[in-house]
Order: C-alpha cells, then sequence, then structure tokens
C-alpha cells in the first residue's frame, strides 16, 4: 500500500490531469498512512516533492549554495522574499561551520531571529509546510528536512472596515489573514485568559479556523459545544465564515441569523468580554460571534462609544426601523383594503384621489414596488463601484417619479416603499436585514389577502418560532423571553457605563461582575 | 438544552390573559344591568374558595398536574375516564373560544369572508404555537402580555381624556334589591369566567418556586378580577345598561365611540387584534390543557396528538350553527349546567379523595394535609 | 408526522391566497359618502347620499380652482327598508358605496315625526357605519340639503359636520348629536331630546337666492343664502314632535353644563338700560351642579352654576381696576345666565318637556319612589320647583383695564 501511493506520488508527472476528484482521493488516502519517507539524498528530495506537487510552476525548488548541500523549496509569493533572502545566507554559513547536520538544526532553531522552525520527515508533513506558505530547506545528509515559517507576501493592510462604519470608535478593520486578525484583538485584550484554538477546516483548502474566548469568563459548555461542533465539519473548502456558520447553528430552518459577523476588532473584543466565542476564519475580515441573541443584531458597536443618552435613543429608531421594515407595506396594504375606515377622512380621500386610475390592484403594485427596489439595490451592489450608486439613484428617481406621473403606481405607494427601504438599511446587521426582507414580502401576501388578522395570523408564528429559536441554548429573544430584569440596563436602554457592572448572565455565568463594587459605587457619588 | 424553568410571575401573567382573554368580549353580568360590577364581584369573591381549592390540591401534590393526579388518585380505569372528561371538556372550551374568535372576526373586520377559512387559519396558527412545548407556549404569552396590557391601558387612558364615562351610570345601586345581581353572579360568573382557571391545575406543577405559587396567585387572580370588573364596567359606564347589554361586543362599541382629533378614530379594527391575543392566549392554553392530558393518558408524546386535537377543535366549533344559538347554547346550557361539574364538583371529589388516601397513608407522610394536623 | 403537517400548512397557505380576499375593497373602487339623507316617499324610504369624487380632489391644495367638477356627487335610492335602499345603489353607482367615513346624516322632518328608531338601529348595527355620526334635522327634503355645496369647502357633508363640532367646542349653544347620543338619551328616562336643524337661508334682501347645486357658486364672495344650522327639534322618544328656537335652548345648555368658550352678552351696570351699550364676556369655565331633593309630595332641584370669565368688550366707562366695578359686572352676568336658565326651564315646564334629565337625577337619587312618579313624569316635571343661583368671577380684564370710551371722556 505504501509502496504504491510513494510511486503514484512519483509518477504524477502532468499537472494538468489532476483533476479534483482524483486530487480529493490522493490527499485522503494521505492522511490515512502519514509515514510517507522523503528520500535520502537531496536530488531525490528535489524530485520526490516535485513530483508530489506536480511539477506546478509556482512551487520553486532549487538548489542554493555550493553544489549539492543545500535546496530550498516554496511556494512562490506564499512567503516574504526578504527574510527568504536572509534565511539561505545564514543557512548557507551555518552550514559552512557547524560540523553536523543535528548542530545546523539545533542553532537555527536558536538563532534565526523569525519564524518558528520545524523538523518535518515525512512527506506529509514537508508537503503540509509547503502548502501553509512555509519556505522548506532540504540540506543534505540531514533526515527530512526543515520549514521555517516565512508565510508573507501580498497582504491587504489593515484599513477601515466597508461594512460596519461608525463615526465614534476605532477605524480599523480586520484583513484577510488570521494571524493578523487575531493580534488586532489580543492588542485590545490584554489578557492571559485569553484563549486561542486553531483547527484545520476543508480537506483541500485547509484553511485555519480559530475560536477565541476568555478563559473565566465564557460559559465552558458553550466553548466545548463549538468546538465539538466545528470538529464534526467535513468539507472540502471553507473559503469564508458564510460556510462555518452554516455548521454552527442550531438544527431546523430559521431565516433568522442566529451567529453575528462583525469585521471590527473592537466588537469581537467588547464580546469576548461578555463571555462570547469568537471564530475566525482565515481568508476573510469577517468573523463570526457565538452565542447572538436577536437584539444583538439591533445593536452597534458605536453604541457603547457615544454618551448612553443617544445610543439609548438610536436603539429605540433601530427597533423602531425593524418594525417598520418588516410591517409597513403589508400595514399600508391591509389598511387601505380592506380596513379604509380607520384612515382619518381627509387621509383617504387624498390616498383616494392618488389611486384613481391606477390599474393595479395595490397588493399587485406593492409587490412590484418591493421587488423593483430590490433589483435597484441588487444592481447598486453588483455594478461597479464607479457607477453604481449614481445608476441606482437615477434608476430609482426615474422609475418612481415616472412611474407615479404614468398613473401606473400611487405616490403613497412609493412614499411607503421608499420609507421601507430606508428602515431597512438602518438594520446595522445585514444578516438580519436580508431575513426581514424576505419576511416582508410573506407578510405583504398575508395583509393583502386577509387585512390585519392576517398579518396578525403571520407574525404570531414568527414571534412564536423567535422566543422557541436558541443560539447555543441561549433563547434567541433574550432577555426579553424569558424575561431578564437585570439585562435591561444594556438592552433598549443602554445605562452609563459605571451603571453596566455585571456582564450578560445568560453568556457569562461564571464571571459576572465587570467593575469592582468600589469602582461602580464611587461612579455613582455626585461629584 | 432543556427549555427555560417557568416562574411563578410567568404562570400569574398567563392568568390574568387567560382570564381577560374572552370575557373582555362580552358584557359580564349583562342581567344585572348597572349592577354588573357587583354581580362580578360577588362571582369573583364566590369563586376565590374553588381557586383556593385548586391550589390546595396542588399543594397537596405538587409534583402532579391534573391528570396524573386524576390517574393517581382514582385509578388507572376511573382515573383515565375523569381524565378524558375533563380533557373533552378543554377542547369544548378550546372549541367555544375558536368559535368567538371567528365570530368577532366575522362580523367585524372580516364580514364577506367564509367562517370556516377564517377558523382553519386560527386554528394553524394554534397549533403551530403548541408545537414547541408548554414552556415555549408562556413565553409567548408572557412576551404578548405587554401589548396587550398597553392596549387596554391606552384605551382606559383614551375614554376617560374623552369625556364619554358617566359615572352617573352607577347609580342607582341596587335599584331592583340584590337578588338580580345575586342570581347573575352564581354559577353563572362563576363559570364563566372565574372558575375556567380549573385549569390551571395542569400548569401550576411546572412554576418555580412553589413556595411563592399560592400567594403569587391569589394576589393577581384577585387583581385580575379586579381588571376584569373595571373593564366590564367601563362598558356600561359608558354606553348605558340598556345599550351595554344590547350590544353584542360591547367593548368594540366602546371603541368605535371614541375620537382624539382627526387621527385617532375608528381603531376598533386595531382593537380587535389586541382582543384577538386574548382570544387566542386561552385558546392555546385550553388546547395544551387538552394535549397534556392526552400525553399522560395515553403514554404517546403529545406531538402526535396536534393535529387530531386541532381536528377537533375545530369541528366542535362549527355545532352550533348560528351565532345566536351559539351564544345561548354557551352561555346559558353549558355554564350552567355542564361546566360547573368540571370546575366544582369533580375537584372537590378529587380534594376528598385526595384527604382520604392522605389518612390511609398518614404515618408514613408527615403532616401534609391539614386533616393529619388536627 | 412531520411531512404531513408541512403539506397541510402549504395546502392552507395556497388555498387562503387563492381564495382569500372576500373582503378586499381597493381604493379606487370605493364610494365614500360624506352625508346621507333620509326622506320617506310614501311606504318607501329614499335614501340620498352624498358621496366624493376624489378625481375632483386630486388638485390638492387649491380650493376651488383645478377641476371644473363638484368635489362631491349626490343620488338618491330608494327601497322598503334602509339597507335595501342602500343595496338598490348597486345599480346605478359604479362603486362599493362606503359608508364608515359617513360624518353626517341628514333627516327630513316628515321621517323625523314619524320616528327614528329604524335608521338608529341599522347605524348600531352595521359594523361599518359609525354611531359619531351626526345627526341634524331639516325641513323640507333632507336630499335638497345633500345637493347643496357649501363654499369654500370642497365637501359639505365633511364641512356640515365640522361646523357643528366647531360650535360645540366654541358657543356650545347647540348640543352635538350623534347616533349614540340619541341611543343613550332613548335607554334613559328622560324622553325627550333635542336635535339641531339645518336649513337654507337666505342672506339677500332681495330674497333672490343663489342656487347652491352647482359648481359656480364658488365663484361668488357671498352667495345669497346659505346652508346654516338655524333651530333645535324637540323629540319625544324618536319621534319629533316640535321646533324650538336657539333663544329657547340656551338655558338647557347651561343645566346639562355644558357651555365652553361661550361668549355672553350683559348690561353694564344696572343703572344701564341702554341695549346698545352690552357688554361681553367669555366663559372659560364653567359647571353646573344638579342637587334634586324631595318636597312633600313633589320634587324640586337647586341648580348651582359656577362659570369664570374673561372680559372681552366693555362700553361703558368705568374703571375696572376697581373691585366695585368687577363685583357689579360679575352680578349683572349672574343675572343674565340666571334669567336664560329660568326663561327656558319656564318654557320646558310649560310644556311638559323634560329635555334637562331631571328624571334620571330623581331616578338616581329616588328610586323608591321613582316607579310611583314614572308614569305620570311630564305633570311631575311641570310641577317641579327649580331655583337657580349663579355665581361668576371674573378672573381676567383682558389686555386693558379702563374701557375704550372712558379714555375718550378723559381727553
Amino acid at each position: 500500500m505504501r509502496a504504491h501511493l510513494f510511486k503514484r506520488a512519483r509518477s504524477n508527472k502532468s499537472p494538468s490531469s489532476s483533476a479534483s476528484g482524483e486530487e480529493k482521493e490522493s490527499s485522503k488516502s494521505a492522511e490515512d498512512c502519514p509515514q510517507l519517507e522523503l528520500g535520502s539524498t537531496l536530488a531525490d528530495k528535489i524530485q520526490i516533492l516535485q513530483d508530489s506537487l506536480g511539477q506546478s510552476s509556482d512551487f520553486i525548488c532549487r538548489e542554493a549554495g555550493e553544489e549539492g548541500t543545500l535546496a530550498v523549496a516554496y511556494l512562490l509569493g506564499m512567503s516574504d522574499q526578504q527574510l527568504l533572502a536572509v534565511l539561505i545566507k545564514e543557512t548557507i554559513r551555518l552550514t559552512r561551520v557547524q560540523r553536523t547536520r543535528s548542530d545546523v538544526l539545533s542553532q537555527m532553531e536558536e538563532r534565526l531571529p523569525f519564524g518558528t522552525v520545524d523538523h518535518p520527515v515525512t512527506l506529509q508533513d514537508v508537503q503540509n509546510d509547503i502548502l501553509k506558505g512555509k519556505v522548506i530547506l532540504l540540506i543534505e545528509g540531514m533526515n527530512g528536512a526543515v520549514s521555517v515559517a516565512l508565510q508573507g507576501g501580498a497582504q491587504r493592510s489593515v484599513e477601515e472596515p466597508t461594512s460596519q462604519t461608525v463615526i465614534r470608535g476605532p477605524k480599523e478593520g480586520f484583513t484577510e489573514s488570521i494571524g493578523t486578525n487575531i493580534a488586532l484583538v489580543r492588542r485590545k485584550v490584554k489578557s492571559l485568559d485569553m484563549r486561542v484554538e486553531t483547527h484545520t477546516i476543508g480537506r483541500l483548502t485547509k484553511t485555519e479556523v480559530a475560536t477565541v474566548y476568555l478563559e473565566g469568563i465564557a460559559k465552558p459548555e458553550i466553548v466545548g459545544e463549538i468546538i465539538s461542533r466545528l470538529r464534526a465539519i467535513d468539507i472540502d473548502s471553507v473559503l469564508e465564515s458564510g460556510y462555518i456558520e452554516d455548521f454552527l447553528r442550531e438544527r431546523g430552518y430559521t431565516p433568522f441569523p442566529t451567529i453575528l459577523n462583525t469585521e471590527r476588532p473592537d466588537t469581537v473584543a467588547a464580546s469576548i468580554l461578555e463571555g462570547n466565542v469568537a471564530v475566525f476564519v482565515d481568508g476573510t475580515p469577517f468573523v463570526l460571534l457565538t452565542p447572538a441573541t436577536f437584539f444583538q443584531f439591533l445593536y452597534s458597536s458605536e453604541d457603547y462609544y457615544q454618551s448612553f443618552d443617544i445610543s439609548s435613543f438610536l436603539r429605540f429608531v433601530r427597533l423602531f426601523s425593524f418594525l417598520v421594515a418588516t410591517f409597513l407595506p403589508s400595514l399600508f396594504i391591509a389598511i387601505t383594503t380592506f380596513h379604509q375606515e380607520m384612515l382619518p377622512t381627509t387621509l383617504l380621500i387624498s390616498l383616494t384621489a392618488q389611486r384613481e386610475g391606477t390599474p393595479l390592484p395595490a397588493l399587485i403594485e406593492a409587490l412590484l414596488m418591493e421587488l423593483t427596489f430590490e433589483i435597484i439595490r441588487e444592481a447598486g451592489v453588483r455594478m461597479p463601484r464607479a457607477i453604481g450608486p449614481a445608476i441606482s439613484i437615477v434608476g430609482a428617481l426615474v422609475l418612481g417619479q415616472a412611474a407615479v406621473q404614468a398613473g401606473l403606481v400611487s405616490a403613497a405607494m412609493v412614499i411607503v416603499v421608499s420609507f421601507t427601504a430606508i428602515s431597512n438599511f438602518v438594520i446595522p446587521a445585514i444578516n438580519l436585514s436580508a431575513a426581514i426582507r424576505l419576511l416582508r414580502f410573506v407578510f405583504m401576501l398575508l395583509g393583502g389577502t386577509l387585512g390585519l388578522f392576517g398579518i396578525l395570523a403571520g407574525a404570531i408564528p414568527v414571534l412564536v418560532h423567535m422566543i422557541a429559536l436558541r443560539s447555543f441554548g441561549i433563547p434567541y429573544m433574550t432577555p426579553l423571553a424569558p424575561f431578564d430584569g437585570s439585562a435591561f440596563r444594556d438592552f433598549f436602554v443602554r445605562a452609563p457605563w459605571n451603571r453596566m457592572n455585571r456582564r450578560p448572565i445568560t453568556t457569562a455565568k461564571r464571571n459576572p461582575k465587570r467593575q469592582s463594587e468600589e469602582s461602580s459605587k464611587s461612579d455613582d457619588r455626585p461629584s | 438544552m432543556k427549555g427555560v424553568p417557568i416562574r411563578v410571575s410567568y404562570l400569574a401573567i398567563g392568568l390574568f390573559l387567560f382570564e381577560i382573554g374572552s370575557s373582555s368580549l362580552f358584557l359580564l353580568g349583562a342581567k344585572a344591568g348597572r349592577d354588573a360590577w357587583l354581580s362580578m364581584l360577588i362571582g369573583a369573591a364566590a369563586s376565590l374558595p374553588f381557586f383556593l381549592l385548586y391550589l390546595v390540591i396542588h399543594r397537596l401534590d405538587p409534583e402532579k398536574d391534573l391528570f396524573e393526579l386524576l390517574l393517581h388518585y382514582f385509578g388507572k380505569v376511573l382515573g383515565t375516564l375523569i381524565g378524558l372528561m375533563f380533557m373533552g371538556y378543554f377542547i369544548l372550551e378550546a372549541a367555544r373560544n375558536l368559535r368567538d374568535f371567528g365570530d368577532l372576526t366575522a362580523l367585524t373586520v372580516l364580514n364577506q369572508t367564509p367562517l370556516y377559512l377564517i377558523m382553519a387559519i386560527v386554528t394553524l396558527v394554534i397549533m403551530n404555537s403548541v408545537r414547541y412545548g408548554t414552556e415555549n407556549l408562556i413565553l409567548v404569552i408572557v412576551s404578548l402580555f405587554p401589548v396587550i396590557l398597553f392596549g387596554f391601558l391606552i384605551l382606559i387612558a383614551l375614554l376617560l381624556s374623552t369625556d364619554l364615562v358617566k359615572l352617573e351610570f352607577l347609580f342607582p345601586v341596587l335599584e331592583h334589591g340584590i337578588k338580580p345581581v345575586w342570581d347573575t353572579a352564581i354559577p353563572e360568573l362563576m363559570s364563566f369566567p372565574f372558575c375556567q382557571s380549573v385549569l390551571f391545575l395542569v400548569y401550576f406543577p411546572l412554576a418555580q418556586p412553589r413556595s411563592r405559587l399560592i400567594k403569587a396567585m391569589v394576589g393577581w387572580y384577585i387583581g385580575t378580577s379586579i381588571f376584569l370588573v373595571c373593564l366590564n364596567e367601563i362598558s356600561v359606564l359608558v354606553l348605558g345598561p340598556a345599550l351595554a347589554s344590547n350590544s353584542t361586543y360591547p367593548i368594540l362599541q366602546v371603541v368605535q365611540l371614541i375620537r382624539v382629533s382627526q387621527l385617532i378614530q375608528r381603531f376598533d379594527a386595531l382593537f380587535v387584534m389586541i382582543l384577538f391575543l386574548g382570544l387566542g392566549t386561552k385558546l392555546c392554553l385550553f388546547f395544551m390543557g387538552a394535549l397534556t392530558g392526552l400525553e399522560r393518558m395515553t403514554g404517546k408524546s403529545r406531538g402526535l396528538w396536534i393535529l387530531p386535537g386541532g381536528i377537533a377543535i375545530y369541528t366542535a366549533a362549527f355545532f352550533p350553527a348560528a351565532f345566536t344559538s351559539f351564544v345561548n347554547l354557551g352561555l346559558e346550557v353549558l355554564v350552567t349546567y355542564v361546566f360547573p361539574i368540571f370546575q366544582l364538583a369533580l375537584p372537590l371529589l378529587l380534594f376528598g379523595v385526595m384527604l382520604l388516601r392522605r389518612k390511609k397513608k398518614g404515618p408514613r407522610t408527615r403532616n401534609h394535609s391539614p386533616a393529619d394536623s388536627t | 408526522m412531520r411531512q404531513p403537517r408541512k403539506g397541510i400548512v402549504i395546502w392552507a397557505a395556497i388555498a387562503l391566497l387563492l381564495s382569500g380576499c372576500w373582503n378586499r375593497t381597493e381604493l379606487n373602487d370605493l364610494g365614500i359618502a360624506t352625508a346621507t339623507g333620509f326622506d320617506r316617499e310614501e311606504r318607501t324610504w329614499a335614501i340620498t347620499y352624498q358621496v366624493v369624487v376624489p378625481s375632483a380632489m386630486s388638485s390638492g391644495a387649491g380650493m376651488t380652482g383645478g377641476s371644473s367638477q363638484p368635489a362631491v356627487h349626490v343620488y338618491t335610492t330608494k327601497g322598503k327598508t334602509v339597507l335595501e335602499a342602500n343595496n338598490m345603489s348597486n345599480l346605478e353607482y359604479p362603486r362599493h358605496l362606503f359608508v364608515a367615513h359617513n360624518n353626517t346624516a341628514v333627516i327630513s322632518e316628515e321621517v323625523a315625526r314619524q320616528g327614528i328608531s329604524q335608521i338608529l338601529d341599522v347605524y348600531l348595527r352595521q359594523p361599518e357605519a359609525r354611531e359619531t355620526v351626526q345627526l341634524l334635522v331639516t325641513e323640507g327634503r333632507a336630499a335638497s340639503i345633500l345637493r347643496d355645496l357649501l363654499p369654500p369647502e370642497k365637501i359639505p357633508g365633511v364641512s356640515i359636520a365640522d361646523i357643528i363640532r366647531q360650535q360645540t367646542r366654541n358657543t356650545s349653544k347647540l348640543p352635538e348629536v350623534t347616533v349614540h347620543d340619541f341611543a343613550l338619551h332613548l335607554s334613559s328616562d328622560t324622553h325627550y331630546q333635542v336635535m339641531p336643524v339645518i336649513g337654507l337661508s337666505s342672506m339677500n334682501e332681495t330674497g333672490e337666492s343663489d342656487n347652491l347645486t352647482t359648481q359656480d357658486i364658488y365663484k361668488k364672495t357671498s352667495p345669497s343664502s346659505k346652508l346654516k344650522l338655524t333651530k333645535l327639534a324637540v323629540f319625544q322618544d324618536d319621534r319629533m314632535v316640535r321646533w324650538m328656537t336657539l333663544e329657547q335652548a340656551v338655558g338647557v345648555a347651561w343645566i346639562k353644563g355644558n357651555l365652553r368658550n361661550a361668549v355672553i352678552s350683559f348690561p353694564t351696570s344696572s343703572q344701564s338700560d341702554d341695549k346698545l351699550n352690552d357688554s361681553s364676556a367669555r366663559i372659560i369655565q364653567a359647571s353646573t351642579k344638579l342637587v334634586p331633593h324631595k318636597k312633600g309630595s313633589g320634587f324640586g332641584v337647586h341648580i348651582q352654576v359656577k362659570a369664570k370669565l374673561v372680559l372681552t368688550e366693555v362700553t361703558e366707562p368705568i374703571d375696572i381696576s376697581k373691585m366695585k366695578a368687577i363685583r357689579e359686572m360679575e352680578k349683572q352676568i349672574a343675572n343674565r345666565i340666571k334669567r336664560d336658565i329660568e326663561q327656558t326651564l319656564g318654557f320646558i315646564q310649560h310644556e311638559r318637556m323634560d329635555l334637562v334629565g331631571f328624571a334620571d337625577l330623581i331616578h338616581r337619587k329616588y328610586p323608591k319612589d321613582w316607579p310611583r312618579i314614572k308614569e305620570n313624569w311630564p305633570e311631575e316635571f311641570g310641577r317641579m320647583n327649580a331655583d337657580v343661583q349663579v355665581k361668576t368671577t371674573i378672573v381676567r380684564p383682558g389686555l386693558v383695564t379702563k374701557s375704550t370710551k372712558s379714555l375718550l371722556q378723559e381727553h
């Protein structure tokens, strides 16, 4: 078995023929027998390595220094070129000075000022290290190889996050590199208790996924649950945290998001300080935060930086917008087609006047308008950035204005639809606003066929569902149902920081105190 | 992870919404005319001992719900029989509520939509609501509580700000003596709405902590009764005794009259939604009671019984064809002759048997019941 | 278990969407009735509806400009019952007649004299109709009132209701009578009540009157005739029995304690008999307390009126900064109010019409005696002894102290 595989790795010479199916198979069977020998002579080693990577043109494996003593192997663009030069120079020097090969290795481990130095022996390990972007040094006469972590190469620098902007607050956002991302959080939480556990998920992508939490604050059972769910994942690729999200959430369908995502290090820091667990995925700036309850999707990190009164007010505004975005079109349809007596007489007359001559029933009109809006919105997102916003605004104006003037839709409907759309943008979490965009259509159908009764008949199951929903065992509607009075200091009303002296009980049961008694007491004193 | 524990306060809120659920719709004690409030007070006071009886039954054996008690104390055969009767009673009450729901909808917001469709939708929504278990249902009810309470409080505030409430309708008190007032209260008002709380024998064992249960429940029972009396009397004070007792849904007629500037007028359609929530609460609680019974009696999971139960309620709701006969059957025959069996006779019997069984086992179980301590 | 349940939900949803919509009415299918008129023709009802023409309203802000079409359309349908007539409107009007926004119901004298309980029943029974509809009586046919426009307002039905509400807030001389109020009275011990009367009043000396039914009326600044609240109709139970003038009715509002914001004119001092020199004051707060008492076999009522006023006009040259002058004026106002009340009381007691609800008062205070006197209450009411006490306070003299006339005399 072993010999067969070895042969196969050697003979696999044409890179283009490696179809994905075959690749999967070979990598899987490679895991079965990890002790694959690398060969003994330098030339052998080079040959085996190059064959095992299928002669890929981005795989560099060439000799350096004196003939037949040293070879270096790495994937082009995945390691830091400047450091690589230093490394090679240093290694050549060491191989000259040191007598035995084990001395070389120990010297490298001690002297090299960068990167961890490993000593992989099997072909399997070497391959893995290469794929991770490490630099492999093959030294004549040494068993196995030396791998140095010099990952680097082109990377986006830390920039301002684009999807979650704040006026006041840190302006740095996560990048695509998991190391940078964890470091960004580390910089904020300088605690010995911060734990980082790394897993590799994805049979082909071998993506690094890290869980980050604070020992002593996070509930161990939640951490354990997350880790066990992560371990259970068996998938060929993880390209974004969205892949992981679906595996982490509870069983059963729900339109509501039960896991927060953010590209802001400060949000992650605040979240793990409250006992949540952050899941970092390499290759994406979006970090998952679990467990998440419904109301957290309506909070913005800025709530905690601004003064408490305005943040409390803004939270009410967001809740109101949430309700508007979910129910306004359906209520409008229900009232204008079923319960006209509820409108003041003058409003009814003016609405009726607007609708004179419009050909479509209110429900169809609203559905079409909403659909049009969704198209315009999608176009705005997908279009090249330079023309996107301009065209979408023009499209909306032209479509809206012209449609009203042509008598195709009533002006009131345009107002309702655009107000709904704007309310939808107020919700900080994109995944929640996506959920209610779908729900809105359901409610519109119900409101258009059965009036307020229909809306109620649709809203109650949604409420029942939301209350039954759990995020890692935490009820989704906490602290409303089950009611938790102590959590109300950080609910609709965000209490001043000197009053928020406890962490949320649901997630941070073990260590609920946020401030020492003295500090919260002394802050209470009038100055 | 297991569902969250039900706090005593949740159960108390459940009791509140349960009591005002359908009783807020009708004028209770209509026959007593302007003295309806006295009738209500008498009815509430007379029902209090029975409510206490339910609580004492629970206290004697706090681990078991109604059906477990029946099975335990009456034996398997008789217990199952009585349990099935109770279950039938809950189904019947649920069906009555469903019919109230349908009629209210058909008379107000959807007067051209067929009743069977409205009721089918309601049944589906209710079946979905009980699907997630008792804990979740009670959490849903608790989260609706602010909405309902807010609705009623707004109504009262608006009525007081417009001068629609005429206190002089209270007088003269007891013009025709106490007799008509008394006759209205007992047994009619006892069995609807006050003694319907017998259902809570199913839910009492869920509440935590037990030590606070009795005090909280009695407190809330009294509060709820007073709220009901006020709500009921408001219809009388706005519409006058004659118009109020002549009206099918007096509370809605009251709401129709409210007019504060141009904007707030005719929000009865909105208020119907609040009444829906109350009715739905009651309906769900009865349904859940029946489901619990089925689960205990058959030993099969209640999820299995949701569909048959829903169909049973839906069909039972159609028995009286016309609205008037429905009201007559509901308010006169059932309320006066049938329901007291379940609300008064059977609980008393259960209580007696429990005491007897306790006495027999006297030496082993230390003084739990008052009979033992003497 | 799971699958069939999901199937049911899906089927139910489809059935719901396909079969729903029974109650749906698009806004442009609505004919919004703003006023209804009730007439009798032989043995049939002739119901007149004033419906809004929305397309004529679309110009929005402009009062009369914009469209050449009147904002309302009026038509009459006939039937044996009110609702049959309503139903017949489907034969001639293409929209669903929507009466929930009906603000005014005008009843012809003929109908009123025959009894209006049938109309009340319709309003109380139908869920769509409002109980807050203003009831009005008119001499002649109700249909002709509905056809008249009320410049400069566009929708007469709404405007008539607004006039009544406006006057209730500002003078309250006429009671606002809604279907609910009327039904409430019917169910009480008081068998008499009043209802405002609307009529066409001619303002032109020559007596010629304009045709108010065409759009042209908006072109005049002062049409020669106008819709107005003119007097009161007195109802015994649900039947109208007689008319009553506004002057005769002023006391009723006082006794019922309904007066708010009304302006009272009064002779400034007891010496001045000059009718032209009346001063005036505006009521800012008034309350009436009625205390029934028993006197032998008969009954009496103490009427205690308390009013706070603000001076609005002073004609005599008196110095208001002096307490004595104020006291004098307060006394004059009190006398004036007392005279109004006594005048009205005398009239209604003479006519045996208990318009002021003394019956309910006695019933509440003396429930034991009530069954005895219930039968011949009108006579009992006529014999009742009422004494009136009025206490007035002038709380503010306005922006100036002395009267403008006294300024003239000083210089």
